[in-house]
């Protein structure tokens, strides 16, 4: 169902009162740190100190006779047990040798957090250093150490892993398009832009660590509490890893304490299922601060190398580009085929290109494994891109949202992958920023203002979910998609009571373990809305047949002609007949139970291209020269959006999404020194807090179009990626540096002004 | 309990009180915010026995399990200033005393009380947004 009806409109108009709010705000809410199981040891990793070396012996002895440790586990004892989302390469515990700085070495599991801490220092390993690298160029260079010399035992579950033209490539894709010989385009064309961007490490900073409760009862059960956000996907990775088979494990990962594409990746359920397995006992593991930032799987360290062509009017005719993501030590943390950044192919993603050859390589180094973090790499590929259409603009001296809207996609248009779109909207929200903003108006000495044409697809999946009718007039719903705060349980109540045409009070949504409800995706890539939205339109609507029929037999109404309108079964005769909800349908559970079962999967899309939220932003920034700080003055943020479900929770998903991106872009960096990250808590990871943020606008371009329920699309991951590049576009603007770096800390921006004066740093 | 343990082991730990939350554990992130003898602090840094013979306020005093919300929380619900809820008892715990020190304040006054709430999720517009309604008597039972 896509078209927006009446009883849609009118209850997503309302302001909603989110279904875990009550939890939330009283401290009631469980996540998984605070799950109490009965006789739970604790856990701790021994994580290593050296970025590569071979592991020469482990003396576990000393760490063993600490009163109250039960287990001391190592690879030894194990084996080579290796782990993964699609590629499994990421050793549980290190076996002969360790890749990175905080790889784990060893597991401990003891009655007290002290005799965890004090076993780990005496365990005794003797390493050998071996040669390290830790740039993603350099990794692929003649000479560079290897890191997976022989790959062939890794399990890769997509399939047939991609060509890889170095073994020190965790994945590698070209995407060409138009003329093959890209050379002689670029060789008719009237000017040739070049321009090279980077980006450092960043992390998804939520404030809930990664923790799990794991547990094996006496039928061989596994339990999970975790804080992974997609349950039935660590089930898989568990059964794979461990041979425990699959429906004798169960995941609850009910409440996530923040994701940001961090909780994709877990990494101690597998050391601890061996933990537990050694002593029998529940076993629970808590990271500290420290050991997130140290050993996560953050986002990529990235270089672009952009190139670009333009006619005599300034329409693109070519462009070629090159992207180098440091995936560190193992390419397990990341979901996509072949270990793919998808933002590699994202610079230029929002214009029409005719021809393109675009190349992404992953690396593999002697640093930290990264993983996913909110439209991964996006923000990168939205700095780079963006700052170099806006360089190129300048050069050519044109106005910036001009030659945006000469060269951006239209409909039927396709991007710089060949790739499709549904009803794009980047005509429209460029027109907005010049009808909505202070864009072109004169503007103060050190002033300046940066635009952005961005856009982030609506994300694909599958999901299923259960509607059954309750005793007392009540409708559960049941899944399984983990809240880690966009609303979701909410977004199920709503649509689910526009479908049956009854009060969304009625609806009750529960979330159940992977044990209890069906199959479900996972929450991420602006995938839930739609997905699980797709799934609840399938069940109420079912759900709605079923209970029609049932309301015509049981109250002995002409069958065929029951209607479930208005909160009321209503006879559809003429005769004026009926009765409330909550009567007729009394009568239909004192029957029997009724129960439908939604279930979507995308690749059954209603319309042919896929969605995509188009999004610009105005951003005026002060910089002020004797010490390169930068003001945000007035931020403008302009979405296409959808039918919208939860008017809150929506902007607050824009909202946390511009502050997030205002973080990435101004002040966040995981600083690595010779393979180690030093920024070891979040007073040195800084985050933006209550006094940094900017004031913010949102104009929404509103078009119910989207696949999603009702026209909905996404909202989780659309405008954090443009906000580096507005900013950088607006110093441009006001003190003619281009920033092509991120953060944008004061100290860049002074260097580049020292420079620009020819002055020494 | 140890001696050396945190207010926010004995908190969590100790007494299974685990509305109050652990983040960074430096002292930055205001996850775990309490009130000892109405100041506000961070459960953790502070040692466990230096709230001996004090009185110790968390999430969990505010409501009870089945009674009625503050108006705080409600305009935190109304105003959408939680997501994901992990940082939403310090903040809650941050506002409430606050408020209670300054039943009418500022835009600017919320937010540089609340600066050492950090909140990666929301952004802190609706944050404010919903501390300014509670003080305007929103959220108030009718
Ligand atoms: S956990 Fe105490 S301030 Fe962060
Ligand atoms: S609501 Fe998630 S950190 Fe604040």
């Amino acid at each position: 169902m896509s078209m927006l009806t009446e009883d849609a409109a009118r209850i997503f108009e309302a302001p909603e009162y989110r279904i875990e709010g009550p939890l939330k705000v009283s401290g009631r809410a469980r996540y998984t740190a605070d799950v109490k199981v009965p006789d739970a040891l604790i856990a701790k990793f021994l994580l290593s100190p050296l970025p590569h070396a071979h592991i020469v012996s482990i003396d576990t002895s000393a760490a063993k006779a600490v009163p109250g440790v039960k287990a001391v586990l190592t690879g030894a004892d194990i084996g080579l047990k290796l782990f993964g989302r699609v590629l499994y390469d990421w050793p549980v515990l290190a076996v002969d040798q360790v890749r990175f700085a905080g790889e784990r070495v060893a597991a401990v599991a003891a009655e007290t957090r002290e005799a965890a801490d004090d076993a780990i220092k005496l365990i005794q390993v003797e390493y050998e250093d071996l040669p390290s690298v830790f740039d993603a160029e350099e990794a692929l260079r003649d000479g560079a150490p290897l890191l997976h010399p022989d790959p062939s035992g890794y399990f890769y579950g997509m399939g047939k892993r991609g060509d890889r033209p170095n073994l020190n490539l965790q994945g590698y894709e070209l995407v060409k398009k138009g003329e093959e010989d890209i050379e002689r385009v670029f060789a008719s064309a009237h000017r040739v832009f070049e321009d090279e961007y980077s980006g450092p490490r960043q992390h998804q900073g939520y404030i809930e660590p990664h923790a799990c409760v794991l547990w094996i009862d006496g039928d061989d059960v596994v339990h999970v509490y975790s804080v992974a956000k997609a349950p039935f996907g660590l089930r898989t990775q568990l059964s794979r890893v461990t041979g425990h088979p699959s429906p004798k494990i169960v995941v609850d990962s009910m409440f996530i304490g923040g994701d940001f594409g961090g909780k994709g990746n877990v990494i101690d359920e597998f050391p601890c299922y061996y933990l537990a397995r050694a002593t029998g006992r529940p076993i629970r593991s808590i990271n500290t601060y420290a050991e997130e930032l140290a050993a996560g799987a953050p986002r990529h360290a990235v270089k672009f190398y952009l190139r670009t062509g333009v006619d005599r009017d300034g329409r693109i005719i070519a462009h070629q580009s090159r992207a180098y993501f440091n995936g560190g030590a193992y390419g397990a943390a990341k979901p996509m085929p072949n270990c793919l950044v998808p933002a590699g192919v994202g610079p230029l993603e929002v214009y029409n290109v005719p021809n393109t050859r675009i190349e992404t390589f992953v690396s593999y180094t002697n640093t930290v494994p990264c993983g996913h973090m909110r439209a991964p790499g996006s923000i990168y590929a939205g700095h780079a891109g963006e700052g170099h259409i806006d360089h190129i603009a300048r050069e050519l001296g044109m106005d910036p949202v001009e030659f945006r809207l000469l060269n951006c996609v239209r409909d039927g248009d396709r991007g710089p992958a060949n790739e499709g779109f549904h009803k794009p909207k980047a005509v429209e929200v460029l027109e907005a920023v010049k009808r909505e903003t202070s864009w072109g108006r004169p503007l103060l000495p050190n002033h300046g203002r940066g635009v952005v044409l961005r856009h982030r697809h609506v994300g694909t999946g599958k999901s299923e979910i259960v509607l059954r009718l309750l005793k007392g007039g009540k409708i559960e719903a049941l899944y399984a998609t983990p809240d880690q705060g966009s609303g979701s349980a909410t977004v199920v109540r709503r649509v689910a009571a526009a479908v049956l045409s009854v009060d969304p009070e009625r609806i009750e949504v529960r979330y159940g373990d992977t044990g209890e409800a069906r199959l479900d995706g996972g929450s991420g890539a602006s995938r839930v809305t739609h997905v699980v939205g797709q799934a609840t339109i399938a069940g109420a609507t079912s759900l709605k047949e079923q209970l029609q029929d049932l309301a015509a037999e049981v109250m002995g109404w002409p069958a065929g002609k029951v209607r479930l309108e208005g909160d009321r079964f209503v006879v559809a005769d003429g005769s004026g007949e009926g009765g409330d909800f909550a009567d007729v349908a009394g009568r239909i559970a004192a029957g029997g139970e009724v129960e439908a079962i939604g279930a979507y999967d995308s690749n059954t899309l209603s319309h042919d291209e896929a969605d995509f939220n188009f999004y610009a932003y105005m951003i005026e920034v002060e910089v002020d020269p004797d010490t390169g700080r930068v003001e945000i003055l007035d931020a403008v943020q302009v979405v296409d959006v959808g039918t919208i479900i939860n008017p809150v929770a929506h902007q607050g998903q824009l909202d946390g999404s511009f502050v997030f991106g205002f973080g990435n872009a101004m002040m966040e960096e995981l600083v690595e020194q010779d393979g180690l990250i030093t920024t070891l808590s979040l007073g040195e990871y800084k985050l933006p807090t209550q006094m940094d943020i900017p004031p913010l606008r949102t104009v929404l371009v509103q078009d119910p179009v989207g696949c999603g329920p009702f026209g909905a699309k996404a909202a989780g991951e659309i405008t954090n990626s443009g906000v580096a590049a507005a900013v950088a576009n607006a110093i441009t603007d006001a003190v003619g540096v281009r920033m092509k770096t991120l953060p944008l800390t004061a100290e860049r921006v002074f260097a580049s002004l020292q420079e620009q004066k020819g002055g020494v740093i | 309990m140890p001696a050396h343990r945190r207010l926010v082991d004995l908190l969590r730990e100790g007494l299974g009180l685990t509305g109050t939350k652990e983040g960074c554990s430096v002292g930055v992130c205001g996850a775990c915010a309490v009130l000892v003898d109405g100041d506000m602090v961070s459960a953790c840094l502070m040692p466990a026995i230096f709230v001996d013979g004090t009185s110790v306020e968390t999430i969990e005093g505010l409501s009870p399990p089945e009674g009625p919300l503050t108006p705080l929380q409600e305009c935190f619900i109304r105003h959408g200033g939680f997501q994901c809820g992990i940082c939403t008892p310090g903040q809650i715990m941050a506002a409430t005393a606050l408020l209670r020190d300054n039943p009418h304040p500022t835009e600017l006054e919320v937010k540089r009380w609340m600066m050492g709430n950090l909140c990666r999720c929301t952004g802190y517009y609706k944050i404010v947004e919903s501390i300014l309604a509670a003080a305007s008597g929103e959220g108030a039972p009718s």
